[in-house]
Formats: structure tokens, C-alpha cells, sequence
């Protein structure tokens, strides 16, 4: 009989695994990289369906913006980043803005509920079980994303964004995340965001924007600014140049930004690390802070995220016009390099969490093992206790998959009219140029041996642009983890 | 036993399930936790208009309402209006009309203009060139107006502390919404400021 209820309850569990969606993260990541964004979106639909509890049907039509789908769900927002990209590179810049724009809301609220007791405070959970709160560069990065796809509509709030960039930058440097003082007011914590560099990508779009708008004196400030955060800056620096009039395009020009969405952004994969001493210190203060008996924490190495550029060293696009200008691109925001950056200077805390999360549960498992009276069977339960709980140790894993690896940016000034751009192979554009207006341009090449989709902005595209690349030579070479 | 048990669970679920209700008409508004929301764009747009027509008004005196070209909003703040830009277009097309002598064209007429003229922001009108093809447009499809209407939406956001008891912190946002009127006949530029500011505690 009994034998017969496990077997039914068997059954049971077989079904509903095949009657529950199957796809992976690792399938989108797979399409997205070689440019195949309808298959790509039909696999994050499925994944938004799943964790917002809503029918795939209405997450199709709705392109993930229907009034069934939760947002706070599970893993629903990251996925809607996801999501917003397949939008963008098929054309539909709309959507991609309102899902980024619901996205960045959801991980703006899971950033504020955090502070180092609730780091702390869920500490039984595993880190992936955790409400995702987005790496602090995601959180720079959704608003980049969300300022372009406003210039292509035609840029009503694209100064809001930008100006969000900066004012989320300045957020995240004046956190005091980590840190920590003794009884007797000596300093004893660690804020990772103190060595956080500034990035110059928001304080760039102000100007571009400011410049659009013919505010050139405030266009020229924040260039200034993003040449001071990037030093050596060329199209920054032309930027200051530009919208301080010793750089002109003439009476018959109109100014052209071209923003590169270049390669593949980083994987996260599972590494470990040891429990350096620095870890090990803050782990006890996540001690007394979760009012946690842990006994001793352990010097095991520990599983943990790391950054696996998928490509190192972007070249840089070239831009040819129709009449005969070649300019190239240049990086404003190095995705690889921020993520691996910051993941470094917050690994003491994620190693102290996770070896406070051990010890906690191996003092546990000695407290429970105590009202064991045959000495074998405890030991063999401690081991066995140890054995389960370390195996199933897991790094946290999840991040926005279809970043590019850099966002790269240049300008040309064209004389009014309809006038052709050449970004590479398979990548030819008409623009309107307008004399005294600007036009944005954005490329976006997950693959570089592939072509990348070509947008326009509404006020500049010629015809109604969906450059939609599904590849049909074998992908080119990316690097393999 | 039973019984209460059921009734307690059904109250539970009643207490987390969504709810909604009409508020009534003397009920004050909510306010948006988050960003800018209708309360303050209806507070600022009617304060600034308020102020535009209160003098102007007063010195008209006309059989056939002017008609007023309501151009559109330009966003220079913090925030983006997104959602409610759409809402604060017709709260000041509401306001306008409801101010006295002057009627606002239709925005398909006025929309038709922009697309045709390529106005991206709507201080392009303050340039002669811009301002007389977009009227020129507007002439051709049977609509002279004798005003020129634009706005600008701003946000100023100052971080002004901590609350002493959970040290939520607090910052006060200053919305103000800046209103341009170009009398087309003369060339006669007033402008007038609506403004409001909000206090946000987070979390």
C-alpha cells in the first residue's frame, strides 16, 4: 500500500514536470547570441509566464505588459529586462521602454529593502531563493537602456533618464551598505561601493540631449563631466567642443549619434573562494546582527559568482556616410569591466554570507544530531547533514544575460537630406537629417560575426525600420566559457 | 470548530485579495509613492494657467472665443511624465477652455502641424522661422489661432534628511510646470509658473 502511494505520488510529479514549461535561461542566451531574437523572445515568454503566473498567451500579446502578469514575481522583472531587449532589436522600442521602465521600478524597491540585517536577516534561504535585487551596475544600465529607447521615440523624457543615470550613480556611491561600527565606535565594516568607479555613459547622454535641445552651455557642462569621469575621452572631449562652438557642423548640417551596442555582455559562472580574513570579520558581524549562534565558521572554500567576459576587447564600429565621412565608435560604458569591478568589491560579503549560512546550519545539524543516543548513527547523520548541505551549496547565478559587452558611441555631422549610413556588412541605413536637429542611430550586434539590427529614431527613419536578423550561416566565433 | 476555522481563512484571503472603489468627489486625492502623479499635474497646471489668464482675461473683450494653439510639453526634469503626459494634455486643454474667451484647436490638427513643421521640442516655437510654418500649417487646415500655447515640465529634488524614528530617508520634490503664451498677432510673450512640492519617505 505504501509502496503504491509513492509510486502514484510519483506519477504525479513526472506529469506535472511535463505538463510545466522547460525552458531555460541558457536557450534564451543561446538565441540572443546569435542574433535570433524571435526565438529569443519566444523563450523568455515562456520563462515571464512561468514566474508572473500568467498565461503565455497574454505575455505574447502583450508583449509582457498585460495587467495579469506579476511583476514582483519570482524572477518576472529580470526576465522583462530580457525581454525589452528582444523589443528593442526587433523594432519596438515602445514596449522595451515600458518593460524597462517596470523593471527598474521593481529592482528599485528590492535595492531599498536592503540593508545588512536583511543581508543577514535570510540567512536559511539559499541566495538564489532570494528576491533578485540587481547588481548595482544593472541598475545604471536599465536607465542607459531606457534613455536610448527614448531617443528613438523621440526623446519626450530621454533627459529624465539620462539625468536618472547620474542620480542613481551618486545613490549607490553614498550608500553605507557595510558599514559598520563596534561598541566602542570603531570602524569595523566594509562599504564595496566606496571603490566603485563613476561611469561617464550617463552624464554623455545629458549632453547629447542638452546639445539636441540647443541648451549649449548646459550641453557643454556635461561633457565636461563625462570627459572628468573618463579621462582621455575623444568624443567627449569633441562633445565639450562642440557645444562650445569651436566645433560647428555649418549652416546646412545636422548632427548624427551613432550608440553601439557591441557583443556579448558577461556570463556569471560558479567559482569558489576561500574565506579570506576580511570575510571571515564580516561574517561576524552578520553574526551578531541576525542574533545567530553559528559556533565556529569554517575556512572551506566556498561557492561564488564570477564574471566570464564572453568577448574581451570590442573593436570598434566604423561609420562611413554617403558622402565619403569615416568616424569610429569609442567605449562609454565597459559592461565586462564594471560587473567584474563590482562583483570583486562586494565578494567579502557574499563569501561571509555564504560561510555564515554553513556554520549556521552545521551547529544546527550538531543540535539536532545531540538527542542521538547511538554514537554511530549521529556521527553518520552529522556527515550526512554536512554531505547534503555543502552539496547543494549554489552561487547565485542570475543576471541580465543580453547586455552587450560595451556600449561604444560616435557623432558625424551630415548635411541635411536623406543620407545613407554604412555600420559593417548587412548593416546599410537611410537617415533624414535634419539641418540644426539631431538624429540617433543605434546598432545593436550581440554577435559580431554576425549583422546587428539597425534603428532609427521615429523623427529620422525613412521607412518604417525593423531590421529583424535571423542568421543563416553557422554564428560566428565566440569565445566559450 | 471546523466552521471558525474555514471563516477565519476566508477572512484571511478576503483581507489580501485585491480590492478597488470610486472615491468620491469630496475625497481627497492619493498620492503616487513613487514619482509625480495627477494630483499635483492638475494642482500646477491650474495654478499656472490661473495666473496666465487672470490678467489676460480681464483686457479681452471679444463675441468669438480666441482660438488657442496648444503645442505640447517639453520634459526637463528628473522625471519622466511618461504615463501622464497624455493626462496633463488634457488637463491643460480643459483649463484653457474652461479660462473664459478661448478655445483650443483639436490636437490632430495641432499634431498634423508638428509632424509637418518637425518641431521636436516645443521651444522651437520662441523662433520666427519655426513659429510661422508651423502656423502656416495649422492656416491651411482652416485653423488661424490667435495664441500659441506651450508648456514645460521641471522637477528639483533636494535630499533633506532623516526621519528621526526608522531613519526613513526624506526628500521634498518641487514639480513646477512653466506655461509660454505668444499672442500671434503681436508677438507678445507671457509665461507664468505653476508650482508644488511633494515629501517622499522611503523605505
Amino acid at each position: 500500500m505504501r509502496l503504491a502511494r509513492w509510486n502514484s505520488g510519483l506519477l504525479a510529479l513526472v506529469i506535472a514536470s511535463a505538463g510545466c514549461s522547460s525552458v531555460t535561461i541558457d536557450q534564451f542566451e543561446a538565441s540572443w547570441t546569435v542574433g535570433d531574437y524571435p526565438a529569443a523572445e519566444a523563450v523568455i515568454d515562456e520563462l515571464i509566464a512561468k514566474h508572473g503566473s500568467a498565461p503565455l498567451e497574454e505575455v505574447t500579446a502583450t508583449h509582457a505588459l498585460g495587467s495579469s502578469i506579476s511583476t514582483s514575481r519570482k524572477n518576472t522583472y529580470l526576465y522583462m529586462l530580457e525581454k525589452g531587449m528582444c523589443r528593442l532589436a526587433r523594432g519596438d522600442h515602445d514596449s522595451a521602454l515600458d518593460l524597462w521602465r517596470r523593471s527598474r521600478d521593481e529592482l528599485d524597491d528590492k535595492l531599498a529593502a536592503t540593508d545588512l540585517g536583511g543581508y543577514f536577516g535570510a540567512i536559511l534561504t539559499d541566495d538564489r531563493a532570494l528576491d533578485y535585487v540587481g547588481a548595482d551596475y544593472e541598475h545604471i544600465v536599465v536607465r542607459t537602456m531606457i534613455a536610448i529607447a527614448d531617443l528613438l521615440a523621440g526623446g519626450e523624457d530621454s533627459f529624465a533618464y539620462a539625468f536618472q543615470i547620474g542620480e542613481k550613480q551618486e545613490e549607490l556611491a553614498d550608500s553605507d551598505f557595510g558599514d559598520h561600527y563596534d561598541d566602542d565606535g570603531n570602524y569595523v565594516g566594509y562599504n564595496p561601493r566606496e571603490s566603485y568607479r563613476r561611469v561617464p555613459i550617463g552624464k554623455y547622454l545629458e549632453g547629447v540631449i542638452l546639445e539636441t535641445e540647443r541648451s549649449f552651455d548646459e550641453a557643454e557642462k556635461a561633457y565636461r563631466s563625462a570627459a572628468e569621469m573618463a579621462a582621455g575621452s575623444a568624443i567627449a572631449e569633441e562633445g565639450v567642443r562642440r557645444s562650445s562652438g569651436e566645433l560647428r557642423g555649418g549652416q546646412g548640417a545636422g548632427s548624427v549619434h551613432v550608440f553601439y551596442l557591441a557583443g556579448s555582455g558577461p556570463a556569471l559562472v560558479e567559482t569558489t573562494s576561500p574565506v579570506t580574513d576580511l570575510a571571515l570579520s564580516l561574517a561576524q558581524i552578520g553574526a551578531i546582527l541576525g542574533d545567530l549562534d553559528v559556533g565556529v565558521i569554517g575556512q572551506t572554500p566556498i561557492p561564488v559568482p564570477g564574471v566570464l567576459p564572453r568577448i574581451v576587447g570590442v573593436p570598434p564600429l566604423r561609420v562611413r556616410a554617403d558622402d565619403g565621412q569615416t568616424v569610429t565608435t569609442e567605449t562609454l560604458l565597459d559592461v565586462n569591466g564594471i560587473a567584474t569591478e563590482q562583483l570583486e568589491a562586494n565578494m567579502p560579503w557574499i563569501v561571509a554570507r555564504a560561510a555564515l549560512r554553513r556554520a549556521f546550519k552545521a551547529t544546527a545539524a550538531n543540535k539536532a544530531s545531540k538527542g542521538i543516543k547511538d554514537d554511530g548513527v549521529r556521527d553518520l547523520m552529522k556527515i550526512l547533514a554536512n554531505l547534503i548541505w555543502t552539496a547543494t551549496e549554489s552561487a547565485d547565478l542570475r543576471h541580465w544575460t543580453s547586455l552587450p559587452a560595451e556600449f561604444q558611441a560616435t557623432h558625424l555631422y551630415l548635411e541635411e537630406g536623406q543620407r545613407e549610413l554604412d555600420l559593417g556588412p548587412g548593416m546599410q541605413v537611410p537617415v533624414r537629417v535634419r539641418a540644426g536637429y539631431s538624429s540617433f542611430v543605434v546598432v545593436i550586434q550581440p554577435n559580431l560575426g554576425l549583422p546587428g539590427a539597425v534603428l532609427v529614431d521615429d523623427f529620422s527613419s525613412v521607412d518604417v525600420l525593423q531590421v529583424e536578423v535571423v542568421p543563416e550561416a553557422e554564428p560566428g566565433p565566440i569565445p566559450t566559457p | 470548530m471546523r466552521h471558525a476555522l474555514i471563516a477565519t481563512s476566508l477572512l484571511v484571503l478576503g483581507a489580501c485579495a485585491n480590492t478597488a472603489r470610486l472615491k468620491g468627489p469630496d475625497e481627497a486625492r492619493g498620492l503616487d509613492v513613487r514619482g509625480v502623479g495627477s494630483a499635483e499635474l492638475e494642482q500646477i497646471s491650474a495654478e499656472a494657467l490661473g495666473k496666465l489668464f487672470a490678467i489676460h482675461k480681464s483686457n479681452v473683450n471679444v463675441a468669438e472665443p480666441y482660438l488657442v494653439a496648444f503645442a505640447g510639453i517639453d520634459s526637463r526634469g528628473g522625471e519622466e511624465l511618461r504615463d501622464h503626459r497624455e493626462a496633463l494634455l488634457d488637463i491643460i486643454e480643459r483649463e484653457i477652455n474652461d479660462a473664459g474667451p478661448y478655445r483650443v484647436i483639436a490636437r490632430r490638427f495641432v499634431q498634423r502641424a508638428n509632424q509637418e513643421v518637425d518641431i521636436r521640442q516645443m521651444e522651437d516655437l520662441f523662433l520666427p522661422k519655426y513659429r510661422d510654418a508651423f502656423l502656416d500649417v495649422l492656416g491651411n487646415m482652416g485653423q488661424v489661432p490667435r495664441y500659441l500655447i506651450w508648456a514645460s515640465f521641471t522637477t528639483q529634488t533636494d535630499r533633506v534628511g532623516e526621519t528621526l524614528i526608522l531613519q526613513r530617508e526624506l526628500k521634498e520634490v518641487t514639480y513646477n510646470l512653466n506655461v509660454s503664451m505668444i499672442d500671434v498677432q503681436t508677438g507678445a510673450l507671457d509665461q507664468k509658473d505653476g508650482r508644488v512640492t511633494k515629501e517622499y519617505k522611503s523605505k
